[in-house]
């Protein structure tokens, strides 16, 4: 069952994500999460989570897609939770189309951006120890 | 090479999942993997033939070519009747609803298929949120 719920890579909100990713059975696990919206009012709990899993999973990569990449603009209210994220070793990746076509900018330090990150996060969902979280 | 299933629950144009189901769907397709997609609830609006969005990606025209290159894609009946793309009818041997509504290859079937979809795919990625 665990290992049938581990494969089914479910989106799942922020609350309870823990448990539903295994609970203490983390270790080896890479955590992707793909943020497509706005960061401004749900963010803080996902980042306050992935930072706390960041010392028990094998990596966390956050990518942030669409109105995700807000949460990359240097002076945004969530910059001290992002960068507190890259500076824990968390890799945060932002499309650089959707950054660059919003007029953002400059970027919070430690952030990188790529121009088609999909290709990117493909490989990354399938990877065997992936688990990935829409957010 | 594994197989990757996108469950896809948000129309076209109002949010950007079908457009990221796309491109997820293409690059996957792009690296050899298999890819299934499922459209459930407003999901099932995705495939509709004759969208003509002005200022957006059109996203039946690039379903149709994710289709084309092999990707699997089914929509759940009971949405797609609720929305008037299937007007009633029986499935045929194979399972698929009759329906003129929507590009060639897009079948229309029950959500039970996701179950078998779950059960083959290496990973399953739901866009709903």
């Amino acid at each position: 069952m665990g290992n049938k719920i581990f494969k089914y890579n479910a989106v799942i909100k922020s609350n309870g994500l823990a448990r539903q990713l295994g609970g203490n059975k983390l270790s080896g696990v890479n955590l992707i999460a793909v943020l497509t919206r706005s960061p401004f009012s749900n963010l803080r709990p996902f980042t306050s989570l992935a930072s706390k899993l960041a010392g028990q999973v094998s990596s966390v990569k956050i990518y942030l897609f669409y109105d995700g990449v807000l949460a990359a603009k240097k002076g945004a209210s969530v910059e001290a939770e992002v960068r507190e994220l890259t500076q824990k070793g968390v890799t945060v990746i932002v499309d650089g189309r959707e950054f660059r076509a919003r007029g953002l900018g400059p970027m919070v330090e430690g952030v990188k951006a790529l121009d088609h990150p999909v290709s990117e996060l493909v490989d990354d969902i399938m990877e065997e120890n992936s688990r990935v979280i829409l957010v | 090479m594994g197989t990757l299933t996108i469950l896809v629950l948000k129309g076209p144009y109002s949010s950007r999942h079908s457009e990221f189901a796309c491109e997820i769907a293409e690059e996957a397709l792009n690296k050899g993997h298999g890819v299934n997609m499922m459209f459930y609830m407003d999901g099932v609006h995705m495939p509709k033939k004759g969208q003509d969005p002005a200022l957006f990606p059109n996203v039946s025209e690039a379903l149709a070519r994710l289709i084309e290159r092999g990707a699997d894609a089914r929509c759940c009946v009971r949405a797609a009747k609720d929305r008037g793309y299937v007007k009633g009818g029986m499935p045929d041997e194979s399972g698929v609803f009759p329906t003129d509504e929507y590009i060639d290859g897009a079948r229309v079937t029950t959500i039970e298929e996701l179950g078998p979809f779950v059960k083959e795919s290496d990973k399953v990625i739901a866009l709903n949120v």
